[in-house]
């Protein structure tokens, strides 16, 4: 049961001016964003309610339903000359404990193209990884409530949703074999293990330490999409790099003791297609996160270097009915490949939504879930789960609104 | 006969509007400065998608798009071949992850004709029959 607050919120003040804002331009038949001089100012709020049967908590603490998953963000872009534009957005969330309504920066870039074939984007980047990493936040633009979670993990929004740094991309032609479009990336991100931090759950989730500090030297790579020549068809891999992860706290067991993991190289492949035809669009990724994963607690002589990985895909599949109406529905699967023994293994997660278009500022979903298997189910004050090796299945139902301009 | 001759009117009627949904014809739409540039269909796509930001003459590509409706969708899907809906997620994922400025969103096929005339750099999609001087066609998907 969930004896949590249902009202908490960090920034109400600034919460309720951009709904007021977003409100006031619902009914307005103008455009998708508010111009004001050359700038383009634009944004989103989004409030869910979430529950889960059989007392699972995923993916935060959602048994006997919880009113705190939402999402706000404002953003304002500029050009300045032909080829540059500036832009940025703030962003907060809350997921159960996670996002804990912080504002934060989610994108701040000065970006200048100088064809098509290669531009440049420095600053607060968002990360391209797979088909849509970029727009995990944008409710408004998929049917689905929750992405599938193994490759597009909410919780893991600090680890993947932008960095601090450069990138490179563009798009080459390639006559009748269609066309490449590209993305080179490095930088870096600040990792947080503040209350209602996702990673420093995910590092509680081991059971090892209490994660009171976490740094990331830097992440990198690359992602690389072929629009085919088949039209609406295109096939994709992106590859990223977190370059040595390392995290310190606590050791659960004797607290007055030092607990550190290390991931020296924790690396992340995504091979991806999509295909969009008239109103449907289908899509298929498969994901593979490995590396080695030192663990070490020099009170007691402990140093343990292992590997982790883990192994996900899905099929989905999606159909606009008309202006209101659109459906989709995926099945996901997510198996811990070095789960310890005794630990649950997998999971799958076939999903049903229902989108709503009300106008072109206003959209509610409905999105149903049979989740069977806990391999992707934390085990931390955040998310309890107690009976978590017990392994058995469960349901998520969420119901969510987004006003948008 | 009265009857006879309203029923014969409204077959008429009737016929006239289908014949002209079939000779709807979408076509894209340029500013006059852009005329004498390269706009073929590669071109096009890549400034309706967002990759080419600055045509060859250094104006900047802003895109003038009609909400929703037929000629919406029968122009996008020649030139991108996306439904309007899905042209509007496109732009809705770039705006907001800081791939691009949104394209300027209309109601009618008059206030496009009307800002790709007065934008230098401006691109759009309407009826053919909207069309007139004051801008450049160009034909989607040719």
């Amino acid at each position: 049961m969930n004896t949590r607050s249902h009202t908490r919120g960090g920034h109400p003040a600034a919460r309720l001016a951009l709904v007021s804002i977003a409100a006031a331009l619902a009914g307005s038949p103008l455009i998708a964003a508010v111009s004001v001089g050359d700038v383009q100012v634009g944004g989103f709020f989004s409030q869910g309610y979430l529950t889960t049967s059989n007392d699972v908590n995923y993916p935060a603490e959602t048994s006997g339903g919880t009113a705190d998953f939402r999402e706000t963000a404002l953003n304002a872009s500029m050009p300045i000359g032909s080829k540059l534009r500036i832009g940025a957005q703030v962003f907060e969330y809350r997921l159960g404990d996670y996002g804990d309504d912080r504002i934060v920066l989610d994108w701040a870039s000065i970006d200048y193209n100088v064809a098509p074939e290669f531009g440049v984007r420095a600053g607060r980047v968002k990360k391209p990884r797979g088909l849509y990493n970029e727009a995990l936040d944008l409710d408004l633009v998929r049917p689905f409530v929750f992405l599938p979670m193994g490759v597009y993990d909410p919780r893991l929004r600090d680890f993947n949703a932008s960095f601090d740094g450069g990138m490179l991309y563009g798009s080459l032609e390639a006559g009748k074999s269609g066309s490449f479009d590209y993305k080179a990336f490095y930088g870096t991100a600040d990792i947080s293990t503040k209350e209602g931090s996702g990673v420093a759950d995910y590092l509680r989730n081991a059971g090892i330490f209490e994660p009171t500090d976490a740094d990331l030297d830097a992440t990198y790579g690359a992602w690389l999409f072929w629009n085919t020549p088949v039209a609406g068809l295109r096939v994709g891999l992106s590859y990223s790099v977190l370059d040595t992860v390392v995290s310190s706290g606590p050791f659960m067991p004797m607290p007055v003791l030092e607990g550190s993991i290390e991931l020296p190289e924790y690396k992340n492949m995504i091979f991806s297609v999509e295909y969009l035809k008239d109103d449907w669009t289908f899509a298929a990724e498969y994901g593979r996160d490995w590396g080695d994963a030192r663990i070490q607690v020099p009170g007691i002589g402990l140093d343990n270097l292992g590997e982790t990985e883990s192994v996900t895909w899905y099929l989905s599949a999606a159909r606009r009915i008309n202006e209101r109406f659109e459906v989709g529905a995926y099945y996901s699967y997510f198996s811990a490949e070095t789960a310890p023994a005794g630990e649950p293994d997998s999971q799958g997660d076939i999903a049903m939504s229902l989108r709503f278009d009300i106008n072109e500022h206003v959209l509610v979903k409905l999105e149903g879930h049979y989740i069977d298997g806990q391999a992707h189910v934390f085990d931390t004050p955040s998310a309890p789960n107690p009976n978590r090796a017990a392994d058995e299945s469960f349901t998520l139902l969420a119901a969510k609104m987004t006003l948008s301009f | 006969m009265k009857s006879t001759l309203f029923r014969w009117s409204l077959v008429a009627l009737l016929s006239i509007a289908s014949f002209a949904a079939l000779r709807a014809e979408p076509v894209l739409i340029v500013h006059k400065g852009l005329e004498g540039q390269p706009l073929d269909a590669a071109t096009i796509k890549s400034a309706l998608l967002g990759k080419k930001v600055a045509w060859d003459n250094g104006t900047r590509v802003t895109i003038a798009a009609l909400k929703s409706g037929a000629v919406a969708d029968g122009a996008l899907k020649a030139a991108v071949d996306q439904t309007a809906s899905q042209f509007l997620n496109h732009w809705r994922r770039l705006a907001m992850t800081g791939g691009g400025i949104a394209p300027k969103s209309f109601e009618t096929e008059a206030e496009v004709l009307k800002f790709v005339a007065e934008t230098p750099g401006a691109i759009g999609f309407l009826d053919s029959a909207t069309a007139d001087a004051s801008v450049v066609v160009v034909k989607p998907g040719s």
